[in-house]
């Protein structure tokens, strides 16, 4: 990777014989920040130019208010019963269903930044409004986002920082805002969160409310990352933005999201990315622009190098298949295998990576695959798996397999495996719509269909 | 692909229709010696139906001698319009299952040649009945006064039921004569305008013989059958009525539309069904769950012991009406008085409480000391030690009273118990999922003695309840106390409300707890124990003294309801209407529809309970019968 050319590799694509803009491609860029699309979708888009393709991800489409609607009331229906696991469902369905994916998947990576669990925060309400604060802000201003964040009272419950009196500064919410939100390890000292500590003193949650207690509050003098002044918690977030290492700290981060786990790019090779991220005052929705419209981002360093996290992989396939199916499953299955939404593992929000598999997640990953499409609730665009591939003219095993790897695979299959399944599909024999499940089952279940 | 195979099978039926007129003519010509002979027998056979075929050791039995005039009330239901003027019945009419019945139908239509109703009510029309052996062997028969009718039926089944393995058409034996026709798992028969359809041969042959020769040994004749059919025979108030509708309608000129159908009889003789295996967990001596004894305990214990089951299903255009009914003996009570009554007294439900907008009510007749204290003989060892372990709790909340002696005991035995809609409109904050009120009514054996301790404890209970809810952030609830006119004189109540955090105080959408204000009331020997102190309050304000009220022993009879249950449809739609937005919530996430989707699927579920109007079920024991009829009305 040291031999990269930065300058080329965060210029916009621009196709050519050795890297054409085809399906491919056009899946690898929805697979990454879209969450999936079906085929209409993706040929549509190969109607644009990459850049058109990747511009029309930012743009709220004209039915994205009504979904917004439809979705918020769906929320609002399952916090009368204040279960955080119905909530979940609720966002599955948002993820699976929504018209802006890119915004609703920069939420579920704001809720892996800023890692809140329902598991000690325990009330389906204060996660929904931290939900809504994330998906309001997910392409927007980093700086208001922090800023929020710092007053959200499921944050700061679920950091132990609901009571910040001036006689005990409580420095968990100091250092998770320098450590996991805005400077990463190294770029502070002990010091600095004991001083960062004493600006949010006061701060507190009463009623489900943020409020500033001032009595509580130790207006005194801090000194905050050698900078000196009788800060309280807004000037603090203020000053820990304008360190220079914010905008590296987080351009490493969206690479790891959207391009690649591994292996691990250098400061410089990131630095274009984290440039435009501060020209442009820490506005997020340029700088993921740029790195989605990369020559790097459609090169063969970015296609199939990451392992779908168990939300990219159900929601995937439920969006490449017009899908739809029970929410509540898939809400509680993808607890089962390690990404259950608003139950993140601790503050450090999810590991990714190759920390998503292992054998046991790998046979829940088969299993929450096998229980939807058994479940009979479960529909491809309407009707049947069979009606649905008929009415895009595939019908029989071979054109299903064919059709499932264009949509599902990062990675083309070798025939032996194709073979295989074929095969498998042929041994059920009698019942079309049962093998094709099968045949479904089997490549959503393969180790190809783990990557994007 | 449905329609293509329907065609091919049309094609094959056609094809045997023509083979079995063109080849065969000669077997259809009896002479006339044969076929006196043979109407012989079919009168024979008429006369005593379809039971007549079934051998005596037949498990369970069940037959429709009025299936067209079930079909009629059905197409000439008023209601017929408005459900297919639903928009969810239009979307079906479009949809391609629907497609394809038409299709079957149409086919079936134009092999019979004749309409679906008139086919069914002509191959019905001396009955069709099912039996269950003990074996498990099953037979279905069918009897018609047109055998050509039966004839080109049969000819139907036989193209379309599944073949052996490897056979595309039926294998034809004989048997006495009879051409027997072998299926993948089925044998069917036709005898003239009798169709027999049967799982095992040994049944088959059997029914076979009495479809030939019939005798005195059948099902019939059975005394446990005919006890069935006579108490299964329609009240002679229905069967008046219905002839006077019809000989109306004559009069008029009118189409005689029918009034009343007999949609099922059905017979079981428990001892024998005992060896197929139905029930017998239910049946056991002694329950495992307190709730089942408590609702279902004597009519198991009844079933325990009597030889037989009797069931109806009857139609009419404002209902649909099941019957069940068995022998019952007193001396079959014991040890369950505490459901049957003494042998002194009737065991009487109180009635009904009748209120606007209600959505059900219960009352029944229940010793719930004697029951508590008789758990040892009544409940599995398992139950009773669990209700060992709430006794010991509850006697202690008692301030060490006996819960089953005097507290269980204190009071009498008739229970009441009433559900509401709720009327939130006014009441701030307003819960976002919401409940209806309901309540349970004693009638205390001595009020000066009682009301107090179970004041007490309802105040306890509250405090209680405000402990927990303050470690689990819960709302907290206020007490009070207030005083009414009733009927009775005047009531007091002990209320209890949830208080509103300051933010919550205007909320439409607070938690489901602010469906709750906990009441109790006292009015003379009436103890009300409600979900809300509305409800309380006119429950205790229509409250009349015990004397004056139905279920005063003096004044019951012995038949008499034991067990009431009412269900208001209309009640239960406003229910549901006020918590659509919740039902269209779930329906979203558990089927991942659009809203759009699921509200046309919530609207039909509402449109539905829209064409209903009640729903009741009582429970009868006399000296000799136990009848537990149930009445689903339909609107007009």
């Amino acid at each position: 990777m040291r031999a990269v050319d930065a300058q080329w590799a965060w210029s916009p694509y621009v196709p050519s014989a050795g890297a054409p803009w085809d399906r491919r491609r056009a899946a690898h860029l929805y697979r990454r920040a879209g969450l999936g699309a079906d085929a209409p979708t993706l040929d549509a888009a190969l109607r644009m130019t990459p850049a058109e393709v990747v511009d029309s991800l930012f743009r709220a489409g004209p039915d994205a208010d009504r979904f917004d609607r439809s979705a918020a009331a769906l929320a609002n229906a399952t916090l009368a019963f204040n279960d955080p696991k119905r909530l979940s469902a609720a966002w599955v369905y948002r993820l699976a269903f929504t018209p802006e994916p890119l915004r609703e998947n920069m939420t579920l990576f704001w809720h892996g930044h800023f890692a809140t669990s329902a598991d000690k925060v325990d009330d389906a309400k204060l996660m929904w409004r931290q939900n809504e604060l994330l998906r309001r802000h997910a392409l927007g201003d980093f700086k208001e986002l922090a800023q929020r964040i710092a007053q959200d009272p499921a944050m700061l419950i679920y950091l132990d920082s609901a009571i910040n009196r001036k006689a005990h500064p409580n420095e968990n919410f100091a250092r998770e805002l320098m450590e996991l939100f805005c400077l990463g390890e190294g770029h502070y000292s002990e010091g600095d969160v004991l001083e960062l500590a004493r600006c949010f003193t006061g701060w507190e949650i009463k009623n489900d409310r943020f409020r500033k207690n001032r009595y509580q509050q130790d207006t005194g003098e801090k000194c905050v990352l050698g900078v000196r002044g009788k800060w309280d918690g807004e000037d603090a977030v203020d000053v820990v933005l304008q360190q220079p290492s914010v905008e590296l700290f987080l351009a490493r981060k969206w690479y790891r999201y959207f391009i690649a786990d591994e292996p691990a790019p250098s400061d410089e090779f990131l630095q274009p990315i984290a440039q435009t991220f501060r020209e442009h005052d820490l506005e997020t929705a340029p700088a993921i622009g740029q790195l989605l419209r990369s020559s790097w981002f459609f090169s063969e360093h970015a296609i199939a190098r990451k392992i779908k996290s168990p939300v990219n992989l159900v929601i995937g396939m439920l969006r490449s298949l017009s899908c739809t199916t029970n929410m509540d499953q898939v809400a509680t299955s993808l607890i089962d295998i390690g990404q259950g939404l608003f139950y993140p593992p601790n503050v450090k929000g999810w590991e990714g990576g190759r920390d998503w598999i292992n054998s046991s997640t790998l046979l829940g990953r088969s299993n929450l695959f096998a229980k939807i499409l058994d479940d009979k609730t479960t529909r491809f665009g309407g009707t049947t798996l069979a009606g649905y591939l008929a009415s895009l003219d595939k019908h029989d095993a071979q054109a299903a397999i064919d059709f499932f790897e264009s949509l599902l695979l990062a990675v083309p299959l070798d025939g032996e495996t194709k073979r295989d399944l074929l095969q498998a599909a042929e041994q059920i024999g009698g019942d079309f719509e049962r093998s094709l499940r099968a045949v479904l089952h089997g490549i959503v279940s393969l180790p190809q269909c783990q990557i994007a | 692909m449905l329609a293509q195979v329907f065609r091919t099978r049309l094609a094959i039926v056609a094809c045997i229709v023509a083979a079995t007129s063109i080849g065969l003519p000669a077997d259809l010509v009896a002479n006339d010696r044969e076929a006196a002979d043979r109407e012989a027998t079919d009168r024979e056979i008429a006369e005593a139906g379809i039971a007549g075929l079934f051998p005596r050791s037949i498990a369970a039995f069940a037959k429709c001698d009025d299936l067209g005039n079930a079909v009629q009330i059905v197409l000439n239901h008023p209601l017929r319009n408005r459900i297919e003027a639903l928009p969810a019945y239009q979307a079906a009419t479009a949809s391609a299952g629907y497609a394809n019945a038409k299709l079957a139908i149409a086919g079936f239509e134009n092999t019979m040649q004749m309409s679906l109703p008139e086919a069914l009510d002509r191959l019905s029309d001396r009955g069709i009945g099912i039996g269950v052996e003990p074996s498990g062997g099953v037979g279905l028969v069918m009897q018609s006064s047109d055998v050509a009718a039966m004839e080109k039926f049969r000819n139907l089944l036989l193209a379309f039921l599944p073949k052996k393995d490897g056979d595309i058409s039926a294998e034809q034996k004989t048997y006495r004569g009879v051409p027997v026709y072998l299926l993948k798992d089925l044998i069917l028969v036709q005898v003239d305008g009798t169709l027999l359809i049967c799982n095992q041969r040994d049944l088959g042959k059997v029914i076979i013989d009495r479809m030939l020769e019939p005798d005195d040994n059948s099902l019939a004749q059975a005394p446990n059958y005919l006890a069935s059919c006579a108490e299964l025979a329609p009240a002679e108030s229905q069967a008046a009525e219905s002839l006077a509708a019809e000989s109306q309608a004559a009069a008029d000129d009118r189409p005689v539309t029918p009034q009343n159908a007999r949609l099922i009889s059905a017979y079981v003789d428990l001892q024998a069904a005992g060896k197929l295996g139905w029930a017998n967990d239910a049946l056991k001596e002694k329950q495992d769950d307190f709730g089942a004894e408590v609702i279902f305990g004597g009519v198991l214990s009844n079933l325990r012991q009597t030889s037989r089951l009797s069931l109806s299903l009857d139609l009419s255009p404002s209902d649909i009406r099941l019957r069940l009914a068995s022998p019952h003996q007193r001396d079959w009570e014991p040890p369950r008085e505490y459901y049957f009554g003494e042998a002194s007294a009737a065991a009487v439900a109180p009635p009904l409480i009748e209120l606007n907008d209600r959505l059900f009510a219960l009352s029944t007749h229940r010793d719930l000391s004697q029951l508590w204290l008789r758990s040892g003989d009544l409940l599995s060892d398992a139950a009773v030690d669990g209700l060992a372990k709430a006794d010991s709790q509850l006697s202690t909340f008692f301030s060490g009273k006996d819960f089953g002696e005097d507290i269980l005991g204190s009071l009498n035995s008739g229970i009441q118990i009433v559900g509401r809609v709720a009327d939130p409109s006014e009441q701030l904050p307003r819960p976002a999922i919401q409940l209806p009120e309901f309540a349970m009514q004693f009638r205390l054996k001595d009020p000066a003695e009682t009301q107090r301790e179970f004041r007490r404890v309802f105040q306890s209970f509250i405090g209680f309840l405000n402990v927990v809810g303050a470690m689990n952030g819960n709302p907290q609830m206020d007490l009070g106390m207030e005083t009414v006119k009733g009927s009775s004189g005047v009531a007091q109540l002990v209320t209890s409300s949830f208080v509103a955090g300051e933010d919550e105080r205007e909320s439409t959408a607070a938690p489901i707890q602010f469906n709750f204000s906990p009441t109790l009331g006292f009015a003379g020997d009436v103890m009300v124990l409600s979900s809300t102190t509305d409800l309380a309050k006119d429950l205790v304000a229509m409250t009349h003294p015990s004397a004056s009220q139905k279920n005063d022993l003096g004044a019951s009879q012995r038949n008499d309801p034991n067990t009431v249950l009412g269900i208001n449809a209309s009640a239960s739609q406003t229910i549901l209407k006020a918590n659509q937005d919740q039902l269209i919530a779930s329906n979203m996430l558990s089927k991942g529809q659009t809203r759009d989707e699921a509200a046309a699927e919530i609207g039909l579920l509402l449109e539905g309970v829209g064409l209903l109007k009640d729903f009741r079920v009582d429970l009868r024991f006399d000296d000799q019968r136990m009848v537990l009829s149930a009445d689903l009305g339909v609107q007009p």
